[in-house]
């Protein structure tokens, strides 16, 4: 466990943990992102993939890292990219203090499907969101203003990064909490609450 | 005989010795349908899913708290219970029991029938 | 960079929405031995179209190149950014209306199913009534409309086909084309900022390196300092000096 965090004797006095969450499609970079954040070693939940996407494994339930910021837990989970797991998309979104989707830019093939997580999520779960737009470092890539006009965002709320490098992960966090605080001091969002265990509306709707 | 033939027979076999069974499905441990047969209409894609992410989960959670490769796990509700059986590295086993029902005969047969199922994958 | 994909990825009706605010060339290859577009647009126009060398002379040849490349299941396209002055052509149609105006006797549903929403995804009107839609479209946008607009939670493809008695997937399918067309646009369930609420961070120019200059926070969104946010965030920017 992290040295400057201790659960168990902080429980009930230290802070509550915030939790993040990574999700997208297949392929998109969401393992690379909890990794390249965490400060413990990464709980993953591979498993072998049967069908070609490309890789060998796959995540089934989540991928779970963590990092203390000032004192402050954050708990980073990953979420599996098959449509077929969208059940855990709403589980790890619970109480969560914002969301990054990850899609890779050189796949325009997974837009759709990225646009349709993103969007199952956001519709029915009140959760502060970025798109980051991975694998920047190849030549052939979606630039992020046109990844934006295809989600129909504003262009300040789609990043590019490079999962791979810590501190491109970094920026994107640094980009995703600026985002957060920009809606609390809009006061339409009630920050301390944000944490885990408190679920916010939207679940169990036909 | 194909394999998916060769699964649903083992998976005929355990409904044939345990008839109280609600349901029986293998999925590929990550989450894929192979073979099934569930008496309530359930979605087969989604159940392996799940039956998937549980297992995947158990399987960490076993790790960390050194009990070994992990052999089975379940989720139990006031109607029904259901067991998920690691069938070797590749595959998951999952079945459906109502309340009450005997355990430990579900357990000897399902565990039988999941070294089949490993062995088949 | 780049804007490329192939139409079985992004649908010919999404990449005309997406170049609703840009001006270009839009090159389309259908395949080896099928024909090959260059669709010029301005201002959500299209100005001039050339197909196999030689260019499209009106407006109705033009449309019915349109109706192929819409129902087209794939081909090859790439986006080339010029100046709109540089496009000067022969036409000048809105490229979004002609699309809506379309009605295809080809399996819609089967050409843009991968690409439908989730069927529980809300989505809310964006639009009042619009007037220009194929007549099937514009019926089921009579009909729903009053769900889209008066409901804050919005309105998803399954609740729309218990209501309306139809099809989840025509349900989907006419969400889908209500979308491409800017009518609707799903909901975001959190609420957003305020609208004087400045970009935090500039977007990226698009030859910039990977990811660095995504985070220089703007002077207008200075935040307390006493907040946990605005101590996160120092600790993070600390972690990249």
């Amino acid at each position: 466990m992290n040295p400057l965090y201790d659960p168990i004797a902080s429980f009930g006095t230290g802070p509550k943990p915030l939790k993040l969450v990574v999700a997208g499609p297949v392929g998109a970079g969401k393992t690379s992102f909890v990794r390249s954040l965490s400060e413990t070693e990464v709980v993953g939940t591979d498993e072998l993939a049967t069908e070609d996407i490309g890789k060998t494994f796959t995540t089934v339930a989540m991928d779970f890292g963590t990092l203390v910021l000032d004192g402050q837990p954050i708990f980073l989970f990953g979420t599996p990219g098959q449509d077929r797991f969208d059940f855990m998309w709403e589980v790890l979104c619970e109480g969560a203090l914002g969301l990054v989707l990850l899609v890779a830019g050189d796949k325009p093939s997974e837009f759709s499907q990225a646009r349709r997580i993103l969007e199952f999520i956001t519709s029915r779960i009140s959760v502060p969101f970025i798109v980051g737009v991975t694998r920047q470092d190849l030549p052939k890539v979606w630039s992020s203003e046109d990844v934006a006009e295809y989600f129909g965002l504003p262009t300040a709320q789609v990043v590019s990064l490079n999962a791979t490098r810590s501190t491109s992960s970094i920026f994107t966090l640094i980009h995703l909490l600026e985002l957060v605080g920009a809606y609390q001091l809009s006061e339409s969002f009630v920050s301390s609450d944000a944490g885990l265990a408190e679920p916010q509306n939207g679940f169990g709707q036909q | 005989m194909s394999k998916q033939e060769t699964l649903y027979q083992a998976i005929n076999q355990l409904r044939a010795s345990i008839p109280e069974l609600r349901g029986a499905i293998v999925a590929s441990s990550d989450g894929l349908a192979i073979a099934h047969s569930l008496s309530n209409g359930e979605d087969p894609n989604r159940v392996a899913a799940m039956a998937a992410t549980a297992l995947g989960l158990g399987k960490r959670i076993s790790e960390s708290l050194n009990a070994g490769s992990l052999t089975e796990t379940s989720v139990s509700g006031t109607n029904a219970q259901i067991y998920l059986y690691a069938a070797g590295q590749k595959g998951v086993l999952a079945i459906v029991a109502p309340a009450g029902a005997n355990i430990g005969l579900i357990h000897m047969e399902a565990r039988e029938t999941a070294k089949a199922v490993a062995s088949i994958l | 960079m780049s804007l490329f994909g192939n139409l079985s990825d992004l649908p010919f009706v999404e990449v005309v929405a997406l170049l609703s605010r840009k001006s270009g060339a839009l090159e389309i290859s259908l395949g080896p031995f099928r024909s090959h577009y260059q669709l010029y647009v301005a201002d959500g126009s299209l100005r001039g179209m050339v197909r196999d060398h030689s260019p499209v002379e009106d407006a109705l040849q033009a449309r019915e190149e349109i109706v192929k490349l819409f129902v087209a299941q794939s081909g090859s396209f790439e986006f080339t950014k010029l100046s709109p002055e540089s496009l000067v052509g022969n036409l000048d149609l809105p490229l979004q209306r002609i699309l809506l105006s379309i009605s295809t006797m080809h399996d819609e549903i089967g050409a843009f199913r991968e690409h439908f929403a989730d069927p529980r995804t809300q989505f809310r009107a964006t639009q009042a009534l619009e007037e220009s839609l194929d007549p099937t479209l514009s019926d089921f946008w009579q009909r729903s409309h009053k769900y889209f607009s008066d409901l804050p939670s919005g309105i998803s493809a399954q609740q729309l086909s218990s209501l309306l008695r139809i099809s989840l997937e025509q349900a989907q399918l006419y969400l889908y084309k209500l979308r491409a067309a800017g009518l609707v646009a799903p909901i975001r369930a959190v609420e957003q900022p305020p609208k004087n609420h400045q970009p935090l961070a500039p977007s990226i120019p698009a030859s910039a390196p990977v990811a660095v200059g995504v985070a220089q926070p703007s002077p207008k969104s200075k935040p307390r300092s006493d907040g946990l946010i605005p101590r996160l965030l120092q600790a993070l920017k600390g972690k990249i000096l």
